[in-house]
């Protein structure tokens, strides 16, 4: 009796948190379309709002007043901004993003386009500076004091002070117009490496710094010692026991990088021409061109979203207390 | 056939292909790499404002007339292209264009009146082209024969010939059939076909082999959009670009110690000016206006902030049709404007200079270098810099005192019909006389009464000071690999690659 008592509140207790599970991940995607719409909302009104006419930018300097006007008829400016605002909604609700008024293309080809080289970029990056910082970091927080710690700090001041700008002039400099080993611009494997390490850069120093200091943190925790004193050899204890607590803000702050990274990078972008969302995203502001800068908008917005949610669903699945807040 | 022979007559063939394949290899594509800032728009010839599109509208399209221009030339003459001869009536409302018979499109289309008349009548159908302000007085386009057709316009028109140079020809049946979806693999009947274009990364066309006229020396033209001065530098310095524009001239001597770069400068055909408005004071005082005119100093912005091009003496500049060179502009002369300052109605307050970035080289610096003078003679300014589209957009609402602006093309007919007779820029009060010889201009087809017309509106511009004080003509640079011959420049950025080619080819 007592064990189908037992057995019944454990199916009750799993069918509860299963419920719990369901209910916190419709929570979770209401509240990503809420903030979608919030962004769309936000976008839409601060580019009209925003001085500047695109009308005015697509037709000549010397273009009268009635031209611009027969424009703006055209591409629908002068409609009352509500009644813009749901044509484009209604538009995106059918996977339509609206045309460029530049490029008189779809916007979401325009951004499809690009999206592959915004995302290499990125990946490129963010591997590299982890694949060259973790492990420098752990080694500088591990052997404090010592020559490698000195290069580690060196190379975060270095990382966080140079300009990206400077920086990438300065590797075209050296690897293409020097040593000619290099392309200066393109799209391709060879072309990725300079855009990478400049970008990578910055990242790689962040990472450095925070492993460092995680290490000596968690190397210092009573936990450590004890696992010590049992006689486990030195880098097992940082590998097995040290090395996971580090990486947990490392990660966080990998996240968040590669989510700012997906919104374009146009100073990489435009020195090596790398052909990535953040230029196209540029010249459209640049050019008023609504539509396009909406559409990336919301198309970025809701990559960051979605990787969000999924790690959100990732943790609440690691870590119970989550799903129960 | 015995065994023996056999064997001969194959090793024979595969020495044949082996031996073409690595001829193949040694035969070289013959290609010109080309980079710019900007991207093409889209493909449509009569819908865009793209100087890019311009150059890649040459390779693939021709027109009823080209350009001739060199730098010693003073206006611009035209050629025949697809038109082999032409006559302008009297009256200048009608232009009869004989057409060269034999011409093919790329998809096999013959090039006849029809096109003429479907290609120009998409101004009359479309309002919002933007390549429209050009066609703006068309009235018909009349097909006489196959080869005979006869532009009519509303109004004398003074500038058909300069609009025919950048309106390629389209093929009717091909556009009435697909419309604008033409554009999407846009066909012409010019030197070269369309290749394909990856945006942001390239554009290729291809040498067409069935080209009407003289054939291209290269296979293919590449073009590329690099939007930063110093990665189009490095990429001349390390040859993966052949020919590269808008460069600046910090940028020589590095281009010049490579030993493999020419340095190609051309003047522009803009004005760099300052405009204001002469109803407000202490613009509306001619003392307060020589005062700034005196003030500038054009040598110095010319040889030590633009680091090229020429002082302005009129607004018509050199290589522009109507350009004056007798025409006198005073040197700086600081004691001179200190005086007409303190004469004048000015009464110290801050003059606000309205600077759009990026629309000419080194707006800042000159604009920094134009409040410098001010000071010195007494006259307080602020400089406003401003994002292009803001710059616009206060421009037209009136809503500045002074404003910088670079301007020009050609020929001048826009600039005064729209900007001194129409007053697009809201300068306000222009002298009536201005007005009014502005407007005429723009309707007299007989050349030299419209230079003598010309010369009268730069002459009151500079005598009257108003509504715009000139300032310098600046130059535009390119870089190309030492070798390159049959590339054409010209002042408004267009360039001409068709017959590009290194000297070995």
């Amino acid at each position: 009796m007592w064990a189908s008592l037992l057995k019944s509140i454990e199916e009750r207790d799993s069918f509860n948190m299963k419920k719990k599970m369901i209910r916190y991940i419709i929570n979770r995607i209401l509240l990503c379309i809420l903030v979608l719409l919030g962004v769309s909302i936000f976008s839409f009104g601060i580019l009209h709002l925003a001085p500047g006419d695109p009308a005015r930018l697509l037709l000549p300097q010397t273009a009268t007043d009635e031209e611009i006007n027969n424009l703006r008829e055209k591409i629908g400016l002068n409609k009352p901004l509500h009644i813009q605002y749901f044509v484009y909604m209604k538009g995106v609700m059918k996977g339509d993003l609206g045309t460029s008024l530049y490029y008189k293309a779809p916007n979401l080809d325009l951004i499809l386009d690009r999206m592959p080289a915004t995302l290499i970029l990125s990946a490129a990056a963010i591997l590299g500076s982890c694949l060259l910082a973790i492990p420098l970091g752990v080694i500088a927080g591990v052997k404090q004091g010592s020559f490698i710690d000195f290069f580690a700090i060196l190379f975060v001041v270095l990382g966080q002070s140079i300009s990206i700008v400077w920086f990438a002039i300065l590797l075209i400099f050296i690897f293409s117009v020097k040593l000619r080993i290099l392309p200066s611009f393109g799209y391709g494997f060879r072309a990725l490496i300079m855009p990478a390490t400049a970008l990578g850069f910055e990242m790689s120093a962040l990472i450095t710094r925070l492993t460092r200091a995680e290490m000596i943190n968690v190397l210092s925790e009573d936990y450590i010692l004890a696992i010590r004193a049992k006689g486990i050899q030195k880098y097992k204890v940082i590998n097995r026991y040290a090395l996971k607590n580090v990486l947990i803000p490392i990660t966080t702050i990998v996240g968040l990088t590669f989510a700012r990274f997906m919104g374009g990078q146009l100073v990489c972008e435009s020195i090596f021409a790398w052909p990535g969302i953040g230029k196209l995203v540029m010249s459209a502001i640049y050019g008023r061109d609504f539509p396009l800068v909406q559409a990336v908008i919301l198309v970025v917005a809701s990559f960051i979203v979605l990787i969000n949610l999924a790690v959100d669903i990732i943790y609440s699945f690691i870590d119970p207390r989550i799903r129960y807040n | 056939m015995r065994k023996s022979t056999k064997v001969t007559i194959l090793l024979v063939l595969v020495t044949l292909m082996l031996v073409s394949s690595l001829l193949a290899c040694f035969a070289k594509e013959k290609v010109i790499t080309f980079a710019r800032p900007e991207d093409m728009q889209w493909m449509d010839p009569y819908d865009n404002q793209n100087t890019t599109n311009i150059i890649l509208d040459y390779m693939v399209y021709d027109r009823l007339i080209d350009l001739d221009w060199s730098p010693e030339s003073i206006g611009i003459s035209f050629v025949p292209a697809l038109a082999t001869e032409w006559k302008i009536s009297p009256d200048g409302k009608e232009y009869t264009f004989k057409l060269r018979e034999g011409v093919k499109f790329h998809n096999g289309e013959p090039f006849n009146a029809e096109c003429v008349k479907v290609s120009l009548g998409r101004f009359l159908n479309e309002k919002t082209l933007r390549r429209g302000f050009l066609w703006v007085d068309l009235k018909e386009v009349e097909v006489v024969d196959d080869y005979t057709v006869i532009v009519r316009f509303n109004n004398p028109n003074v500038i058909c010939l300069n609009s025919l140079i950048i309106t390629p020809m389209l093929p009717a049946e091909a556009f009435k059939e697909k419309g604008k979806a033409l554009f999407n693999n846009p066909i012409g009947t010019g030197l070269f076909t369309w290749g394909y274009w990856v945006r942001g990364q390239e554009i290729v066309v291809n040498k067409n082999p069935d080209y009407w006229g003289k054939p291209a020396y290269m296979d293919k033209f590449v073009y590329l959009p690099l939007t930063e001065t110093s990665t189009r530098l490095a990429a001349v310095l390390t040859g993966e670009v052949d020919i590269s524009d808008t460069m600046t001239a910090d940028q020589i001597p590095l281009a010049e110690s490579s030993g493999n770069i020419e340095i190609i400068s051309r003047l522009s055909w803009d004005t760099v000016y300052g405009a204001f408005q002469t109803i407000k004071p202490p613009f509306n005082d001619i003392k307060f206006r020589q005062a700034m005119d005196l003030a500038i100093d054009r040598e110095g912005i010319v040889k030590n902030v633009m680091k090229g091009g020429r002082a302005a003496t009129g607004y018509i500049q050199k290589g522009i049709f109507g350009f004056d060179d007798s025409l006198v502009r005073a040197k700086q002369d600081i004691e001179k404007a200190k005086q007409l300052v303190k004469e004048s109605v000015y009464d110290g307050r801050t003059i606000d200079i309205m600077v759009p970035i990026g629309w000419f080289p080194n707006e800042k610096d000159v604009a920094q270098a134009i409040q410098g003078n001010f000071k010195e003679v007494g006259i307080n300014s602020k400089l406003t810099i401003l994002e292009g589209a803001t710059f616009a957009e206060k421009r037209a609402a009136g809503d500045y005192d002074i404003f910088l602006n670079c301007d020009g093309g050609n020929d001048v007919n826009d600039v005064f019909k729209l900007v001194i007779a129409l007053d697009v820029h809201k300068l306000g009060n222009i002298n009536p006389e201005l007005k009014k010889l502005a407007l005429e201009q723009s309707t007299v087809v007989d050349k030299q009464k419209r230079k003598e017309l010309l010369r009268k509106i730069d002459n009151i511009i500079n005598t009257d000071f108003a509504p715009i004080i000139t300032i310098c003509q600046p130059e535009n640079i390119y870089f190309q690999q030492k070798g390159i011959q049959g590339a054409k420049y010209y002042g408004d950025k267009n360039a001409d690659f068709r017959y590009a080619h290194y000297e070995e080819w």
